[in-house]
């Protein structure tokens, strides 16, 4: 499931899954805002990756340059 | 002693401006020790109030064998102020550099001798690479800023300024983009593309593109006193701070 969907999931599931939350007590605050930066940061990662390739893909001397440079591996880049 | 270096990744990036209000804003923190022209363009003085039919400057004074320090200057703003000189010879810049390697400390020993702050942080504008100048000035350097606008020349240009930067061994780098549009389409996507480079590190203040830097000029003032309420002038203000706190943490770090 895509956790910008539905983030209640992305943050409830992997919490009842490891057994890390008190879910009968207070809650672990630090464990549970790590979970919360966790699947954020990678989604954030992933579409900053996703917008750099297509400012690639929009300017021809701007890919040369990016090629030139090995960053070839951005999503899009070659689009 | 602390040396930021203003190095611009392409020409007409806006170095020099940048470097002179920082160096303006430094000093109105009371954290400026000196600023140094390396640029044999000279005009880091324009910005700071220096008369335009004055040729005097560093590199004029070694190239008539008077004492350099006899070529400092202080804007009425209270920078102290090495200008590059006119010296109307096409080797002045490599004529100053060979005399600076013979100068006990090079340029960081020179720039000591001037400062009116003990503990302030001296400014140097260094020209394009690979200039000796510049490469002597980065080898010093505590931090590097170097200048980009947001277009595909500074992008092209910046492989070969990190080159010239790792192979000088500069502490630290930190790319700052100077004349920022947002309602421009490149300078989005070039802010986002530098940001997202795994191969530089951004700073985290811009200074975007305002009329009154220009105009500021025209006046032979800066945009703190021609536009304090400008948008640049908030840009080079937030800029000034960041290297104080950044030289600050590095020098925290060190001890």
């Amino acid at each position: 499931m895509d956790p910008w969907e539905d983030p209640a999931a992305s943050v409830a599931s992997p919490l009842a899954e490891t057994g890390e939350a008190d879910l009968d007590g207070a809650p672990d605050v630090l464990n549970l805002l790590s979970r919360l930066s966790g699947p954020s940061g990678a989604y954030r990662e992933v579409r900053r990756q996703q917008a750099a390739g297509a400012v690639l893909a929009r300017w021809p001397l701007l890919r040369e340059v990016a090629r030139g440079l090995d960053r070839t591996a951005l999503p899009g880049e070659d689009g | 002693m602390n040396l930021v270096a203003v190095v611009p990744a392409a020409g007409g990036v806006g170095a020099t401006t940048l470097a002179a209000h920082l160096a303006v804003s430094l000093a109105r923190k009371r954290r400026l020790g000196a600023a140094v022209d390396l640029c044999p363009g000279n005009a880091l003085r324009l910005h700071l109030g220096m008369d335009w039919q004055d040729a005097a400057g560093l590199a004029t004074q070694i190239a008539a064998g008077h004492p350099w320090s006899d070529g400092a200057y202080v804007s009425s703003g209270g920078v102290p102020f090495l200008p590059f000189g006119q010296t109307g010879r096409e080797d002045g810049g490599a004529r100053l550099a060979a005399w600076l390697e013979t100068q006990p400390g090079g340029l960081g020993g020179c720039l000591e001798q001037i400062r009116l702050q003990p503990e302030g942080i001296l400014l140097a504008d260094a020209p394009r690479m690979p200039w000796q100048l510049t490469r002597q000035a980065l080898a010093r350097a505590d931090l590097a800023i170097l200048v980009a606008a947001p277009d595909a020349a500074s992008y092209a240009g910046l492989p070969a300024l990190l080159e010239g930067v790792a192979a000088a061994g500069c502490a630290e780098a930190r790319v700052v983009i100077n004349g920022f549009d947002p309602r421009r389409d490149l300078d989005r996507d070039m802010a986002l593309l530098l940001a997202n480079d795994p191969g530089l590190d951004l700073a985290p203040v811009m200074v975007h593109r305002d009329e009154a830097v220009r105009e500021a000029l025209a006046c032979k003032q800066t945009v703190f006193d021609y536009a304090p309420s400008s948008q640049a002038a908030y840009d080079f203000e937030a800029l000034a701070t960041w290297v104080v706190a950044r030289l600050g943490h590095r020098s925290r770090q060190a001890a």
